[in-house]
């Protein structure tokens, strides 16, 4: 496992408590370790009985995190081998895309109305996200 | 089988401790033996110190261990173990059961191991080669000294069993033990009754077959009990207790109400019961006899006596004889009957005294005065001639009460006790007036000492010696005008002489035999004649006196014959019933009748003897003259009404 | 209520146990199918035992029945036992004997064993295997009931509160191994456990039991996206706002000093949204519950049927 495996422990958290299953908190943490680059194409992830083992959670929710990620795109599941972070993902198609942009974006709207912020505040601060993450991205891509 | 053979080797493991703990317990009886050895020998203070630790501390170990085997891990919450696996209840329990039962055995085995090694071995002990218990059993199927280890075994699985089936019901508080506080108090009562009922009909055999029955269903239902407890309650000791008690009350109570039933029929016989009337024994006046015979299917309960009414058919069971119906005493008039009660053939158990009504038309019940009997065995009551009064003899006090107010009249220490060789021999001379023959002591030949007579005046309550035989009482018989005997004397040589003699004094009035080898035997008849009889190998003589001694008749029988006189019939013929001595044939016995005048022995066919033949050496007097009809068993065993004059027999019906 | 007998591993059906005149469970009807890491939730005295007793074939049911394996819980005992493996609640193996014949015992009893498994656990977790077993520390016993429970291979798993009593370190490493088993097996696991938060992550499917009662047997997903804690801040709550919750489901108002909090079981986005766009000038806010404030909810004294 090595120490990208170690390296994910700390970095992966899932909150039962929270609004979201925890598969999809499994898949987004993830997506977002990869989108900021800490974890790199190539990388082997923990197989799904230790990530289950580490996190404490039943290993059919792994696993279908596991299969999103790996339909997505994200991880590649290699016979034998294991399952790696799969090479910078081919460009998911339009669709796909608008989807999961749709998705976080009810998401994130139903948030702020609920908290009472105001439009603007909203895209102010998806703006400054946007900014943070990406150089992220940028500087583990490098 | 597999599931049996874990909990097996699971349990042993669990209790291997105690091994070790048993040869220690064994060793303990060593310096007790030598500590014992100036007084009891070595060798058998060992053996029997050694068997006592090992039997007394198995038995302890066998309640221990029932009660906890199981019954510790379903009170601390632990069966859940065994249940949660795939182990039926059966296996648990059995394999359980039985290891512990290999851990009793082995602790006990090794307890006497050392004992054994030095001492020399359980053979040497004493009564373990012939246990009590396996006498009077019948057949013995198995070597006595094998008895000792399978019953200490037995015992040893029904203590387990017991202590067990008491663990649960404590340790589950649950209400079903009222119904256990009921059966322990019902059951052991009915179960009783059972013992008491047989035990009062005299037939030790048929309490024996009870009380194994008893401990045979009391293993029986206890293990069926724990085991269904464990199969059915599982893990719930509520439940448990409350199908452990179901089965246990539910077997035990099947058992002792059978045993209840059996008790109450094997004693609830009928003269119909009987396979054949052995032996008969007619009131002096009246249709009724007590009659004995052999019982059919009742194992050894034989020799039943029964009181019955040959005219009506009425009759009443009066337990086991083991006198063909002697020791039954009927009044002169025939209206009472009275008998010792004795609950079992122990000879110094004491007895009690009941009487029985014979007048009324219905079942004649014994009546009790609350008079015991010591020394039973051989117990005689004499009434007077005209009924009013019953003497008998309790140790070596004459007893006489009145009739029939049952009230004690007299009571007279004579300064030694009977025996049975060397009976007291009682006659009422008239109401007030009671003669006793008192014999000496044992002893076959020596008669020195003789027989004393004495005269008891019960009004007065002196007793004087009047006179003196030189022989035993036995040989005595008296007329019934209690004014003559005859004796049989003895000498050294062994030959017999039959002597006619004054009843009072016992002087010699006349020899009426000569000196002879044979011992003669005597009757008076109704007139005072003398009927004598002698024995002889191949051939047998009957000798007719008259009543001052003169030979009148003489006749000879074939083969070695016992005679004994039956009724004087109307018209003057003797009833005579004669027995075979050595052989047990059917033919040799017989019954004729013997007419004076002529000296014909006539042969009545079918019919078969009733007078249990030495009953007829005693004091018995048959004060009949003149009975047109007599009651016999024919030669089925089966009881006939003779007619004298036309020569039918009719079944008496019952 | 999913009570479909079909393919169902274990199943209560209408399940009545009675003590005397208590009735602890009252007509429970409750399906463990294959594959499911079933939890049952409940306050001490709710039935749970009870009904572990009945499934377990060591309690005979007064209604109903409880069945494995489609045979009759009772009856087919020893059947079911050959693939069941069961973790009791406390430790019941006999204090006397050694670990190494406990395991011995139990080998010779089921068609399979898997004695390595046993031999690496119990090394895994420092499980002495000759003392014995009364002088174990509480959660090497609980580990070497885990052992036992998973050596047969079994099609089912039986946890009767496995936790109790453990350090949260052992706790920890209890459910790790479970979760070992589950992922390498996929054994289908029925549990019932007073450590919700323990559970939360790893059952996919909750009953909860009430005095006797089901009140809810769902996948944990869509029990977890229905209820939700819906907090006030400001002025007191008004009736009419409790009013127009109502299409949420409200299960419980609690009042404190700050405002009000309104557990909902019937939570639903855009109904939310709206609900909040209309009520004017609180702040409302949705936050998911954990598994034990929703247990809580249900179940505490003020606790209401979703």
């Amino acid at each position: 496992m090595g120490k990208v495996g170690r390296a994910v422990r700390p970095l992966l958290r899932v909150n039962p408590a929270e609004a979201a299953p925890i598969w999809r908190q499994i898949e987004e943490g993830v997506r977002r370790l990869v989108a900021s680059g800490q974890l790199r194409p190539g990388l082997s992830v923990p197989s799904v009985r230790d990530l289950a083992r580490d996190l404490r959670v039943n290993p059919a929710t792994v696993s279908k995190a596991y299969q999103h990620l790996s339909d997505a795109g994200i991880l590649e599941v290699r016979r034998g081998e294991g399952t790696f972070v799969a090479e910078v993902p081919p460009a998911m198609r339009k669709t796909e895309r608008r989807e999961a942009l749709r998705e976080g974006a009810e998401r994130y709207a139903s948030l702020g109305l609920t908290i009472g912020a105001s439009r603007g505040d909203a895209s102010e601060e998806l703006d400054r996200a946007w900014e943070n993450l990406g150089s992220g991205v940028k500087r583990g891509q490098s | 089988m597999s599931g049996f053979a874990q909990v097996f080797m699971l349990e042993l493991r669990l209790r291997k401790a105690v091994f070790p703990a048993a040869l220690v317990a064994g060793l303990v009886p060593l310096p007790m033996a030598m500590i014992m050895s100036r007084s009891f020998g070595f060798s058998e203070a060992l053996n029997a110190g050694a068997f006592a630790f090992a039997l007394i501390g198995g038995e302890l170990l066998a309640l221990y261990l029932g009660a906890t085997v199981l019954c510790q891990d379903l009170s601390e919450g632990r069966q859940g173990f065994y249940f949660s696996r795939p182990l039926s209840g059966l296996a648990l329990w059995a394999g359980k059961f039985a290891a512990a039962w290999a851990v009793v055995l082995g602790a006990m085995l090794v307890c006497l191991l050392p004992g054994t090694l030095v001492g020399g071995g359980l053979a040497n002990l004493g009564g373990v080669h012939n246990p009590f218990w396996t006498y009077d059993v019948g057949p013995q199927t198995l070597s006595p000294l094998w008895t000792v280890p399978v019953l200490v075994s037995l015992a040893a699985l029904l203590f387990m069993a017991f202590a067990h089936a008491v663990s649960v019901m404590f340790r589950s508080r649950s209400p079903w033990l009222a119904l256990d506080a009921v059966m322990v108090v019902v059951l052991p009562a009915l179960a009783w009754w059972a013992l008491r009922r047989v035990m009062t009909f005299q037939t030790p055999f048929l309490f024996m077959v009870l009380l194994v029955a008893y401990a045979a269903s009391l293993l029986v239902g206890f293990l069926a009990a724990g085991a269904v407890q464990t199969v059915a309650g599982r893990a719930d000791l509520r439940r448990g207790h409350r199908t452990l008690s179901l089965t246990l009350w539910a077997i035990l109570a099947v058992a002792v109400l059978a045993a209840d039933g059996y008790a109450y029929w094997a004693t609830a016989v009928s003269p119909k019961d009987l396979h054949s009337v052995a032996a008969i024994a007619p009131a002096p006046a009246g249709p009724w006899i007590v009659m004995v015979g052999d019982l059919k299917h009742r194992g050894t309960y034989a020799w039943a006596s029964f009181l019955a009414n040959t005219q009506t058919g009425v009759y009443q069971s009066v337990g086991e004889s083991r006198w063909g119906g002697g020791e039954v005493t009927f009044s002169p008039d025939g209206k009472m009957a009275v008998a010792c009660e004795t609950p079992f053939s122990f000879h110094s158990e004491p007895g009690e005294l009941v009487s029985y009504d014979l007048t009324g038309p219905e079942k004649p019940q014994p009546a009790r005065h609350a008079i015991s009997i010591s020394s039973a065995w051989g117990f005689r009551a004499t009434f007077s001639p005209d009924s009013s009064r019953l003497a008998f003899f309790s140790d070596d006090t004459l007893t006489v009460y009145d009739l029939p107010s049952w009230k004690l009249v007299a009571a007279q220490r004579l300064g030694s006790t009977p025996s049975f060789r060397g009976p007291a021999w009682l006659m009422f001379l008239d109401r007030d007036h009671v003669r006793i023959l008192k014999g000496g002591t044992d002893g076959p030949k020596a008669s020195s000492d003789g027989t004393s007579i004495l005269e008891f005046n019960v009004a007065q309550k002196t007793l004087q010696e009047t006179g003196h035989v030189s022989t035993q009482a036995y040989l005595l018989q008296v007329d019934s005008t209690r004014t003559r005997m005859f004796a049989v004397f003895q000498q050294e040589n062994r030959s017999y002489q039959l002597a006619l003699c004054d009843a009072r004094t016992g002087v010699v009035l006349k020899a009426v035999t000569e000196w002879g080898s044979r011992r003669p035997a005597g009757s008076f008849l109704g007139d005072g004649r003398i009927l004598v009889s002698q024995r002889g190998d191949a051939q047998s003589v009957l000798r007719l006196y008259s009543s001052e001694g003169e030979l009148q008749r003489t006749c000879t029988l074939t083969g070695s014959r016992i005679v004994v006189v039956g009724p004087e019939v109307r018209g003057g013929k003797v009833v005579l019933e004669l027995w075979e001595r050595r052989t047990k044939l059917v033919d040799a016995k017989e019954v004729r009748l013997f007419d004076p005048a002529t000296g014909d022995l006539q042969v009545l066919p079918g019919l078969r003897p009733s007078h249990y033949w030495w009953q007829g050496t005693e004091a018995e007097q048959w004060s009949h003259g003149g009975v047109t009809s007599w009651v016999f068993p024919d030669d089925k065993g089966k009881l006939v009404r003779y007619d004298f004059e036309t020569g039918k027999a009719t079944p008496v019906k019952f | 209520m999913n009570a479909d007998k079909n393919g169902a591993v274990a199943a209560f059906t209408g399940l009545t146990v009675r003590y005397g005149k208590t009735i602890a469970v009252d007509g429970v009807s409750l399906a463990v199918q294959k594959g499911e890491v079933h939890a049952l939730l409940g306050r001490n005295g709710s039935g749970k035992t009870s009904m572990i007793r009945c499934l377990l074939g060591q309690m005979k049911a007064c209604g109903g029945s409880a069945s494995l394996f489609d045979l009759d819980a009772w009856n087919g005992r020893v059947a079911a036992m050959r693939r069941l493996g069961v973790v009791p609640e406390s430790p019941d193996m006999p204090p006397a004997l050694t670990a190494a014949e406990i395991v011995t015992f139990c080998s010779r009893l089921y068609p399979s064993w898997d004695g390595k498994g046993v031999t690496a656990r119990l090394e895994r977790f420092g499980v002495p295997t000759k003392v014995p077993f009364g002088r174990l520390s509480r959660g090497q016993k609980n580990q070497l009931a885990l052992a036992l429970a998973l050596a047969p291979l079994p099609d089912l798993l039986v946890l009767d509160d496995p936790t109790l009593g453990l350090d949260a370190v052992a706790r920890k490493e209890f459910f790790e191994e479970l979760v070992g088993d589950l992922a390498d097996r996929g054994t289908t696991v029925f549990i019932t456990t007073h450590d919700l938060q323990g559970i939360e992550g790893i059952a996919s499917r909750v009953g909860i039991l009430k005095a006797g009662h089901l009140l809810l047997d769902e996948e944990m997903e869509a029990l977890k996206s229905r209820f939700r804690a819906v907090r006030w801040t400001g002025p007191a709550l008004v009736p009419s706002d409790l009013a127009s919750l109502a299409a949420l489901s409200p299960l419980r108002v609690r009042r404190d000093t700050w405002g009000a909090e309104v557990v909902v079981s019937a939570f639903e986005e855009s109904a939310f949204a709206r609900l909040v766009h209309d009520l004017s000038p609180a702040q409302a806010d949705a936050s998911p519950l954990s598994l034990e404030e929703l247990f809580i909810a249900l179940c505490g004294e003020e606790g209401g049927t979703p």
